[in-house]
């Protein structure tokens, strides 16, 4: 296992970073063009049957994403549904994978529904033919009023079915923005549409297999997100109680605030451990990965709205200012925190998880 | 560090796991000890010699010296190993992982022949003599003097928190050998005979009830000058640096072994989960919290032993924390679950002695407060205290 980046990760994460630095985070397209630039639209393009050394390049610019907050559904564009279609549609991935590399196909994914563990929950579909009707309420889906296309997932008669539907027709979908003020981009979606069938990716057991092996692979890249911004705040916490003087001297020298900030440093580098060790543990396909992605998100959550709690603690009034720019990491925290599993879910899963493994 | 499981590593894991599952149960049964009863001090030093006859002794050793020469990853592997199986922990710590290595980096041939075969058989057994009344967390203002006669050094002072002085046959002890200069210089590292005329060990009785730490009172003792460990003066040095990497193992074998309880808490909870949903629900909660605390130390014991050298000490410092704080989080909500819904007062018993022991968990080997001084400064630069 590895917990340091080779020489020419390292050279990826500056690279991104500083292509990020200088982006409006809230500008798909230009983050868009800024990671086909670096390349790294190539890299994650390769079908992802089974998990190899290139979720290790996707941790690098996960981070620098939750870094600089970027905005646009790289996680779901970039690794999560090219996985799945590239599994699912085999020779023609190829073609799908040519609008999607120009930017034509941000995708998103609904899934979630709230109160539900299940995540073919909350939509019901019926396929007659070559249509299929679909029904129904997802929660906490990102960016859909912006994206090209959705992943849903959903249930037909009992069976789960994927189906990645183009969103250039917008009748049948209401879309209620739940986004918070200054906050990440998320709503509520509801369905009532009636299209073609060919939307349907892979129904049955088989819709659930890979939609939990894709699912594994996307928390544990939101895991690394959170590990990026919440590396973030800690950072210019640690900026600012170095430079900010009081009593005629630096504030960051006295132990009460040296304190809190050794505690967040704590709990960041063993959000940095648990995260990549877990991968190696799913890049090594071990068995037991499920019980321990659901560990580091529990661990991720309470980790990066720490670091902004302390962040905005040690920041003074000013980190209670809209200019002082941590309002965005706090409320991205929070989202994060309910997406992928809140911590009283993925509790609740490891528990199952337990009972299983007796 | 790459810290990937060579096939080396994992012929040698399986090797010790296939041994440990025959040697615990058998160990065990020659004790007509219960599965999950505790080991006593006496029944962990006769498993030392049991290790040590079947050759898994001092396995950061190397072989020239009659250890097992592991890889960092190995001995992690190893510490896991002998958690999984509730093995009994070594009473004889820091002969074998404190005392042993700075004897191999800095000892004379003389000494490395005379103390090395005893403490990797555990014939001998070796208490450390660093803190004293006055010198806790700041243990450079140290004051127990060693002042030079002929070829002998006299002591004179007071160590406190000495564990198994009243056992051990030797102790390692940061002693004062230069008065007139500042703090950190003028201090050595040397061995005294624990049976030397003039030493009294008191014992100290610990919040569990346990007698297991010691206050040792030198009056004119008499040690000599070839006891000393490198160089006069330069004790500070290696009390610290040298070690860094055997501090990392010691927490990390700890970890694993919190690790191990995290599963035991499953299992109880498992078993007697019932009643009210609402109860069900918090046991589960309670189980699934345990893992994950487990889950972190375990991912930062691997962490830390990949650290590179820069950063040891600081790393070191965050898997202290990790493993302390979170082993005392895990067994306060053990104890909690337990007030309701464990009628076994034996049970109940053995769970709240870990729980008592682990409030000495956040103080020794560095408290917390002084391991968040370290990372503070040391890994985020900020500013030392302004005086």
């Amino acid at each position: 296992m590895r917990f340091a980046l080779t020489e020419e990760q390292q050279m990826f994460q500056d690279a991104i970073q500083s292509s990020f630095e200088n982006l409006n985070p809230q500008d798909w397209e230009a983050s868009w063009q800024a990671a086909a630039q670096l390349g790294a639209l190539d890299m994650f393009a390769q079908p992802m049957k089974s998990p190899d050394e290139s979720l290790m390049d996707f941790a690098v610019f996960a981070q620098a994403a939750g870094r600089y907050l970027n905005d646009w559904p790289w996680l779901e564009s970039a690794l999560w549904v090219p996985t799945l279609v590239s599994i699912t549609r085999g020779s023609d991935y190829a073609e799908w994978l040519t609008a999607w590399s120009t930017g034509k196909n941000l995708t998103t994914v609904a899934w979630e529904h709230q109160g539900s563990s299940d995540p073919f929950d909350g939509a019901k579909a019926a396929i007659d033919g070559s249509r299929i009707s679909l029904h129904g309420l997802k929660h906490r889906v990102p960016h859909m009023s912006k994206a090209g296309s959705a992943l849903i997932t959903a249930r037909a008669q009992g069976e789960a079915i994927l189906l990645l539907l183009p969103l250039d027709d917008s009748e049948g979908i209401t879309i209620s923005d739940e986004s918070p003020v200054g906050g990440p981009g998320t709503a509520a979606v509801h369905f009532d549409i009636t299209t073609t069938s060919s939307v349907v990716l892979a129904s049955g057991p088989e819709a659930e297999t890979l939609f939990a092996l894709s699912l594994r692979y996307a928390t544990l890249m939101r895991c690394f997100e959170m590990l990026g911004g919440a590396r973030e705040v800690l950072d210019r916490t640690v900026s600012h109680v170095t430079s900010r003087q009081q009593f005629k001297t630096a504030i960051g020298s006295f132990q009460a605030v040296k304190h809190q900030l050794a505690s967040v440093s704590i709990a960041v580098e063993n959000l940095a451990a648990t995260a990549y060790f877990t991968l190696d543990a799913v890049i090594a396909g071990n068995s037991d990965v499920d019980t321990a992605i659901a560990a580091t998100k529990v661990h991720a959550n309470q980790t990066y709205l720490d670091a902004c709690k302390t962040g905005i603690q040690l920041h003074g009034g000013f980190g209670y200012t809209w200019e002082a720019g941590l309002h965005r990491f706090l409320k991205h925290a929070r989202m994060r925190a309910e997406q992928f599993g809140s911590t009283e879910s993925r509790l609740r899963e490891i528990s199952r998880h337990l009972e299983d493994s007796v | 560090m790459d810290l990937s499981l060579t096939v080396k590593a994992q012929e040698f894991r399986d090797r010790f796991a296939e041994w440990l599952r025959t040697a615990v149960p058998e160990f065990r049964a020659s004790l007509r000890r219960a599965e999950g009863e505790a080991w006593t001090t006496p029944d962990r030093m006769k498993w030392e010699r049991v290790v040590f006859d079947a050759g898994w002794s001092g396995p950061s050793w190397p072989v020239e010296y009659g250890g097992l020469g592991l890889t960092i990853v190995e001995q992690l592997l190893y510490y896991e190993e002998l958690a999984r199986v509730d093995a009994p922990e070594e009473v004889n710590r820091v002969g074998t992982r404190i005392l042993g290595p700075t004897l191999l980096e800095h000892g004379t041939t003389t000494q490395k022949q005379r103390y090395l075969h005893t403490i990797l058989n555990a014939t001998e057994y070796w208490c450390q003599g660093f803190s004293e009344p006055e010198a806790g967390s700041d243990l450079a203002s140290l004051r127990t003097t060693a002042r030079l006669d002929g070829d002998e050094y006299v002591l004179n002072g007071q160590k406190i928190w000495t564990t198994n002085a009243h056992l051990a046959n030797h102790m390692f002890a940061l002693v004062r050998t230069d008065t007139s200069v500042s703090n950190h210089a003028g201090l050595s590292y040397m061995i005294v005979d624990m049976r030397t005329s003039g030493i009294e060990v008191r014992p100290i009785t610990d919040l569990t009830g346990s007698q297991e730490f010691n206050e040792v009172y030198f009056d004119d003792v008499r040690v000599p000058a070839e006891n000393v460990i490198g160089s006069p003066n330069e004790g500070w040095k290696m009390a610290g640096e040298s070690l860094k990497h055997e501090r990392t193992v010691n927490i990390a074998g700890r970890a694993f072994r919190a690790q191990r309880q995290a599963e035991r808490i499953s299992q109880w909870v498992q078993q007697t989960r019932s009643g009210s949903s609402a109860a069900h629900a918090e046991l589960s909660r309670h189980e699934a919290l345990s893992y994950v605390d487990a889950y972190v130390m375990r991912c930062a014991a691997y962490r830390a032993a990949a650290a590179d050298p820069e950063e040891v000490i600081t790393i070191g410092a965050i898997l202290k924390v990790t493993w302390s704080e979170g082993h005392q989080r895990m067994l306060a909500r053990m104890m909690d679950a337990l007030d309701d819904t464990e009628p076994s007062y034996a049970k109940r018993a053995s769970w709240a002695t870990l729980w008592e022991e682990s409030f000495a968990e956040t103080i020794y080997a560095g408290t917390s407060e002084i391991l968040r001084n370290i990372i503070s400064e040391r890994r985020l630069g900020l500013p030392r205290r302004s005086s």
